[in-house]
């Protein structure tokens, strides 16, 4: 606990000179990555932070999500995630759209990740990704993310995340660039029901981003998460609540200047292991 | 095919199960300590510790007759430490296991597992059986290293003839060494260096090699306690008037700061600057020792001829880079004569030491600096004296050392130091140091902040302490001023650097560690043209986060996440970012061992630069100095035939996003892409 105190202590002194916004996160949800380094409190969402909690998914499951970004209806986000479980290796598709019918952004991604050891999971995605502004041409691009996932203790995890490592682009047209994204973070799941965690997030060209945070539950019924980003002070807040195989959360997230982004999700489990 | 296949077969079928890698590679403090080195001055090719390392492996130092000097040479040990295991060995006689070290006072499980691989507690043998044995008894070992940068640099399309200055060689670094060694007590070998870019075997170098270099060191010759003939190297006190090889300045570990090597060390490594080439012997009875050397060599330097009168010649600087590739540094080469004498007298008491040491250097050339403000008071001339005092004594806890040195009979330099074990847990040290801007030495390395020995004065504070068995925090703050100008500062200066440094083991697998690390210094206000620019403050900040996380008997994990922020009162910030993975695979018993780091750096401009630990064949590391934006990553891979060969394989690759050339001057490589290939053996026989 200590450990993770002192970390996090850390990471919010080396973020207070850091401050960016970074690429591709839901404004409402940067709890993604967020439940990526906890065994716990893992969720269909977690892999779009780190594929290599793909491993350790139970359920297969199917979640959606939305938000309109500050409010504005033109700028709203929608994500889908189907995550299933195979044999040896688990699988996870994600789809994105941003924006509105003459200017939008589209991925698609299909992620596998799996357990190489008890103490180390590993995961990769491709994703498919096209931009779409009126008067210019689509532009289209191939990229990957992988991560990795080392469970220190029972407890502590920690993990790193590369997003289009270097600016690799597999297929694109020159316009169509999309910068490298670098995470790493530790999460500690202080008991069954709480679990907090810590991420140093660095795009190419910005400063590094740090997010640190909790989630809570109360008799697994009720949840709610609290974010703190050090990118323009962003505060974010999910409230959540579990009957039976759904769960639904409503999100919410304040940036100084540009107000509030409201967000909604939906996470069903379609078939729960037996064990 | 099937004829490969059976030469595969025959030739891993008698693989053997010894293994060598370099002891920095798992010694975090050690690699800090070179990273905060390489951040001051360019790391001289000085692998002397690392071998050293390898022969104590071989043949451990037994803790049963191992004096000061002996254990002092694993830099592994602080003096408290070792001044306590010789007070409880004369107390309690021999020791029979490693167990028994855990009751000596100082010594915690965590030094022990350390050493362990290095010690031994055997019985005591009759030296004068021993001594016959020198000559046959020994081992063998010849290792040939050849590495290149892939991408062919501008010097090499460039024709040498030209006024341009193109490199004449090939773009291949081939390195030797042959050596023989008996348990440290007989040794001699030679070493033989190409660097990149000079000739082998032609125009300019007929010879072959453009460096060569020869050692023979007898130890412990009845009164003769060490003789060296060749090239050998020279450790005095505290290093302010002579110390050549690897000396750390400010890191974790507080007590790596005091200088504890032996007067005379053979010199074979493949750096071409930092030794003397002559005899050396070292005279020594029950509490006196005598120490004495003489070395003549050629030196290179900028010299400069006096158009009206060819007769007048001086030298402006040194040249240290030991490479001559082109007419320019051809014509640098070994232009100045030098002779150095010296000699050390040296007492020792029951608590510690008195020395009093002495050393001249005189050159055929006069020195003379360009006439900048901050080289007023810089050497000129033929001739440098140094004279010096230094000391050491253990009372209980606490350990004090330092040295008092003057040059040229006027002026005066000095560094004192306290290491003070407070408690089990606590360890403090303090370091004082206060040296005249008109001192100078040469081939000096003391604990200060600048890259050389002279215009400082400063103060570093130390704490170590163990709260839990899993917690260790570590934190300095080392305050200093140049009373004048410095090279970029054209004014008198200060600066503060402190750190913090909190490290994790829940257990043996598991090391994690958070390093805050605050800089406060000045620079000249590069947008201020005049002759005397006007300095401006900046801050540095930075902050680290790493693991080593040991997956089982075969794999580690270490990763790192580094930031650093640069603030000056006129520039805007400048930042760098770096996040590494390592993967080293070294598994029992078996001859193979692999590692590869895949790393992301962005870094605003040369100042945000960061440093790195690499790990790399044996007797070589690299700390590369990382900034621009891109990624770099690495593969070494090593294979053991048998006890008595060994190949290592290495190939590094940096890839600029942001760059379109990589390099400067002659160095300059076309496109975003430099690739670096290595490639070692190793033959013990």
């Amino acid at each position: 606990m200590r450990t993770i105190f002192l970390l996090l202590i850390f990471y919010i002194q080396s973020g207070i000179f850091c401050a960016a916004q970074s690429f591709r996160n839901n404004l409402s949800m940067p709890s993604n990555s967020f439940c990526a380094y906890s065994k716990k409190q893992q969720d269909a969402f977690s892999f779009v932070g780190n594929q290599a909690s793909l491993a350790g998914i139970n359920n297969s499951g199917v979640g959606f999500f939305s938000e309109q970004r500050f409010l504005i209806k033109n700028y709203s986000s929608h994500q889908m995630v189907f995550v299933t479980k195979g044999r040896n290796i688990n699988f996870g598709v994600q789809f994105n759209y941003t924006g509105m019918k003459n200017f939008n952004d589209f991925s698609l991604g299909l992620a596998a990740g799996k357990k190489l050891s008890d103490k180390i999971d590993i995961g990769a995605q491709i994703n498919f990704n096209t931009e779409k502004a009126m008067l210019y041409n689509r532009k289209i691009n191939l990229n990957f993310e992988s991560g990795v996932l080392i469970h220190l203790t029972p407890v502590l995890n920690v993990g790193i995340h590369l997003y289009n490592p270097a600016g690799l682009i597999i297929a694109s047209k020159k316009e169509g660039r999309v910068p490298g994204v670098y995470k790493f973070g530790v999460g500690y799941d202080a008991s069954d029901d709480f679990h907090i965690s810590a991420e140093m997030l660095k795009e190419e060209g910005m400063p590094v981003s740090v997010q640190v945070g909790f989630q809570y539950q109360y008799r697994k019924k009720f949840f709610t998460r609290f974010c703190y980003i050090n990118n323009l002070q962003r505060i974010c807040f999910v409230a959540g609540i579990t009957s039976g195989k759904i769960r639904m959360a409503v999100h919410c997230s304040s940036h100084p200047q540009l107000g509030i982004t409201p967000g909604i999700s939906v996470l069903l489990n379609t078939v729960t292991k037996k064990k | 095919m099937r004829g490969v296949f059976f030469l595969l077969m025959t030739f891993f079928s008698f693989i053997g199960f010894c293994q060598s890698v370099n002891p920095f590679d798992s010694a975090t403090s050690l690699q800090q300590a070179l990273e905060n080195i390489s951040e001051s001055v360019s790391a001289d090719e000085d692998d002397y510790f690392i071998q050293q390392l390898e022969v104590f492996k071989k043949n451990p130092i037994n803790l049963n007759t191992a004096t000061g000097e002996e254990l002092s040479e694993l830099l592994l040990l602080h003096p408290l430490q070792i001044e306590n295991l010789i007070s409880y060995r004369k107390l309690f006689g021999f020791f029979i296991n490693f167990y028994e070290l855990q009751a000596v006072p100082y010594w915690d499980t965590e030094t022990i597992r350390k050493l362990k691989p290095f010690i031994s507690t055997s019985t005591p043998v009759n030296l004068k059986n021993i001594f016959r044995e020198r000559f046959k008894m020994g081992e063998y070992s010849f290792m040939a290293r050849t590495n290149r940068i892939v991408e062919k640099s501008k010097g090499f399309f460039i024709n040498p003839d030209s006024s341009d200055n193109g490199y004449a060689g090939s773009p291949q670094r081939l390195a030797i060494r042959f050596k023989y060694n008996y348990k440290n007590l007989l040794q001699y070998g030679i070493v033989a260096e190409k660097d990149p870019g000079e000739e082998f075997f032609k125009n300019s170098q007929r010879k072959g090699f453009d460096f060569y270099s020869a050692h023979l060191m007898v130890k412990n010759i009845g009164c003769i306690k060490a003789l060296v003939i060749g090239d050998y190297s020279v450790v005095m006190g505290q290093g302010l008037i002579q110390c050549q090889g690897l000396a750390f300045k400010k890191g974790v570990d507080l007590f790596s700061a005091k200088r504890q090597s032996p007067l005379l060390r053979p010199y074979n490594s493949f750096g071409e600057t930092n030794f003397h080439r002559g005899a050396g012997a070292i005279i020594g009875f029950k509490n006196v020792s005598f120490g004495f050397f003489v070395s003549y060599r050629r030196l290179d330097g900028n010299l400069i001829k006096d158009s009206l009168n060819p007769e007048s010649k001086f030298i402006t600087s040194l040249q240290t880079s030991g490479l001559h590739r082109t007419d320019a540094e051809l014509a640098d080469k070994s232009v100045v004569k030098k002779i150095t004498f010296g000699g050390n007298l040296k007492f020792l008491f029951k608590k510690g030491h008195l020395a009093l040491n002495a050393i001249q250097h005189a050159f055929d050339i006069p020195l003379i600096k360009d006439s900048k403000p901050y080289n007023l008071f810089q050497f000129s001339g033929s001739k440098l004296n140094n004279y010096s005092i230094d000391y050491s004594y253990t009372v209980r806890n606490f350990h004090f050392f330092g040295e008092a040195a003057i040059s040229n009979y006027s002026s005066p330099a000095c560094i004192a130091g306290l290491f003070m074990s407070a408690s089990s847990n606590t360890d403090i040290s303090f370091i004082y140091r206060n040296i005249s801007r008109s001192f100078h030495s040469i081939y000096s390395s003391a604990f200060t902040e600048n890259s050389t020995v002279n215009n400082e004065q400063g103060l570093f504070t130390g704490i170590s302490i163990r709260p839990h068995s899993r917690w260790q925090i570590d934190t300095y703050c080392d305050v200093f001023k140049f009373p004048w100008l410095k090279y970029g500062i054209d004014s008198k200066s200060f600066g503060t650097d402190c750190l913090v440094q909190v490290t994790y083991k829940p257990n043996r697998s598991i090391e994690l560690y958070s390093r805050y690390k605050y800089e406060l210094k000045v620079a000249n206000d590069a947008a201020d043209g005049t002759f005397l620019s006007t300095i401006l403050p900046f801050l540095r900040k930075s902050f680290r986060l790493n693991l080593n996380y040991k997956i089982n008997k075969s794999f580690i994990f270490r990763s790192r996440v580094e930031m650093l922020r640069q603030q000056s009162v006129k520039n805007n910030s400048e930042e760098g970012f770096l996040l590494s993975a390592d993967l080293h695979y070294k598994p029992l018993m078996k001859p193979v061992s692999a590692n590869c780091r895949l790393l992301f750096f962005e870094t605003s401009s040369y100042n945000t630069r960061l440093y790195a630990y690499e790990s790399d064949v044996l007797y070589n590391y690299s700390i590369p100095v990382i900034y621009g934006k891109g990624v770099r990553y690495y593969l070494n891979f090593n294979i053991d035939y048998g006890k008595s060969f060994s190949i290592w394989l290495r190939w590094a690759q940096t890839i600029f996003s942001d760059k379109s050339d990589v390099g400067s001057g002659l160095d300059a490589i076309s496109g975003n892409v430099r690739s670096e290939y290595k490639c070692q053996f190793l033959y013990r026989f």
